[in-house]
């Protein structure tokens, strides 16, 4: 089943808002509580602007081998007519 | 100047010609409109006494719902029977085909508002036949109507129309509906006074914006 | 070109590094909001930088009307798909923040409502791109999207601002910042909005690139198969 990647998008963020909508109940600290306590939003927050990057730098990565593998096809297809122009 | 303004009545009085004949649209929208309002209507609980912000707010969910689906069907009917190349091929400057849909699309959605209007006027029990709502509900209609029709050329054209047309189409009328359900809860509320005049101004300074812009990229998208 | 890649991730590196170092080595601890604070050093750089796509967006795609020249929708096209991503993540970061600070995961105050916009802009241009056969037609409508998005999204601000304004007092807008006086959190600021702006660039300016080898090469293909017809049928 293909699909592409606008909906992919569109499916990752939802999952990303039900991930947030399903932690509703963590605790947040204030000013009684130790200043780790909120570490666990640091961490969120980075490791989804860290995943956020690299998902996008794989896809570019993909686009980039498809289009090298598109170059080898057509750089084939050339040597077959310039062998089929000298016979 | 004259020529330009006949042109543009030529391509509205086709349509509303042929829309007079089968009369398919607006019964099918005034059907889905009315069922929606008095669907609203129940959906809302009993318990809410701010009659006037309620009311300003399911109204124009209603007529958005409404000028989504004329400006929809305005189009595909067109491209459907082939009539949209045809239109294309006149001899007739690109803007003034944009301008006779929009007309024809204000025309439509004004009949269906006029018999939307009065009946939540009963409905929801609030003054709603006035001249102010009336020029509220005329210049926001055609800035939502200018809109709505530069994104349905577009939409038609792709090969997922309905699910185009609401993605470009909602996100840019939210400030004209903003402005829009802004004044008419004010022009509802008895104690506002004078300022509603600034109200209107505003929108209409927002739709003209709207259908200037669309008119010049209108000619972008039938290039052929 | 190598060596001007080469040059540029050496830069992005340095200053993610500095950056990283400033954000959790450096800077001093909040004392009511405790170490979550610290999501500030990425959210603000992302939610600024991704205020930059519809400008870009807006020219270009004027530019490319005017001149149809395929480059200005290669830079639209690419500033758009970045200006997702940087939105995305400023949603999500900024919404992750505001739990712990405010209280709420969303509000609808007049900026939140406009990233959500522009949200929804930039996919429905990507929509259009996707859903549009034919080459020419597709850089048309997606030019006419984005100039009518761009400007929509400052329209939705401006409307929020006017017609949304219930609390007022409820929200600092996320630049304003009680001790942004001290200098370790301007720099702090600084070098990550540095760090994150060398990302970006680099990634629009390969995101670019690409987009033009695809148009080449598809050109390239079309020349391609049209000798390969002529030939066959000599």
């Amino acid at each position: 089943m293909h699909i592409g990647y606008v909906v992919r998008i569109i499916i990752g963020t939802g999952i990303l808002i039900a991930l947030l909508g399903a932690s509703d109940g963590t605790e947040i600290a204030t000013t009684n509580q130790s200043p780790e306590a909120n570490l666990p939003f640091l961490f969120a927050a980075f490791a989804v602007a860290w995943l956020g990057f690299i998902i996008y730098a794989w896809y570019l990565a993909s686009q980039h081998s498809r289009l090298r593998q598109e170059i080898a096809n057509m750089q084939k297809q050339l040597t077959d007519i310039q062998d089929s122009i000298e016979n | 100047m004259k020529t330009y303004l006949t042109q543009v009545w030529d391509i509205s009085y086709k349509d509303i010609r042929l829309e007079m004949r089968t009369r398919q649209m607006a019964v099918s929208v005034l059907v889905i409109v009315i069922a929606l309002m008095i669907v609203t209507n129940l959906a809302i609980p009993k318990s809410v006494d701010a009659t006037f912000t309620t009311t300003a707010t399911v109204i124009w969910l209603c007529i958005l719902i409404a000028s989504f689906m004329v400006v929809m069907r305005n189009f595909v009917i067109e491209y459907d029977q082939i009539g949209f190349h045809g239109l294309i091929m006149c001899p007739v400057p690109r803007d003034a085909i944009y301008l006779g849909k929009v007309v024809s699309n204000l025309i439509f959605l004004l009949v269906i508002e006029s018999i939307l209007f009065p009946l939540s006027s009963i409905l929801f029990d609030v003054p709603l036949l006035t001249p102010t709502v009336a020029a509220i509900t005329g210049m926001a209609t055609i800035g939502i109507v200018a809109a709505g029709t530069l994104f349905a050329a577009i939409s038609v054209n792709t090969k997922a129309r309905e699910i185009m047309l609401p993605v470009l189409f909602f996100p840019a009328v939210i400030p004209i509906v903003l402005a829009a359900v802004d004044a008419t809860q004010n022009a509802l509320n008895p104690s506002y006074g004078a300022n509603i005049l600034e109200d209107i101004g505003v929108l209409a300074a927002l739709s003209l914006a709207i259908i200037a812009t669309s008119a010049i990229l209108f000619n972008f998208a039938v290039d052929e | 070109m190598l060596l001007q890649n080469r040059i540029m991730l050496g830069l992005i590196l340095i200053a993610m590094m500095s950056a990283l170092y400033l954000i959790f080595i450096m800077v001093p601890t909040d004392v009511n909001l405790g170490v979550s604070q610290r999501i500030f050093y990425i959210h603000v750089p992302l939610a600024v930088l991704s205020l930059i796509p519809p400008i870009i967006v807006f020219i270009t795609s004027i530019l490319y009307l005017v001149r149809r020249s395929p480059q200005w929708d290669a830079l639209a096209h690419s500033s758009v798909e970045v200006g997702l991503l940087f939105t995305t993540l400023a949603l999500v970061t900024g919404s992750i923040w505001a739990r712990p600070t405010w209280g709420v995961w969303w509000t609808w105050d007049p900026v939140l409502t406009t990233f959500l916009i522009l949200w929804l802009v930039y996919l429905g241009y990507l929509l259009i791109r996707s859903y549009t056969a034919e080459p020419d037609k597709r850089a048309r409508f997606s030019a006419i999207v984005g100039i009518l998005g761009s400007i929509n999204a400052l329209a939705v601000y401006l409307a929020s601002e006017l017609w949304r304004t219930i609390h007022p007092d409820k929200v600092i807008g996320p630049a304003a910042e009680e001790n942004a006086l001290d200098p370790a959190i301007q720099l702090g600021i600084l070098v990550s909005f540095i760090a994150i702006l060398l990302l970006f660039a680099y990634t629009i300016i390969f995101r670019t690139r690409l987009h033009s080898a695809v148009n080449q090469i598809g050109s390239l293909r079309d020349q391609i198969d049209d000798l390969v017809y002529r030939i066959s049928n000599k």
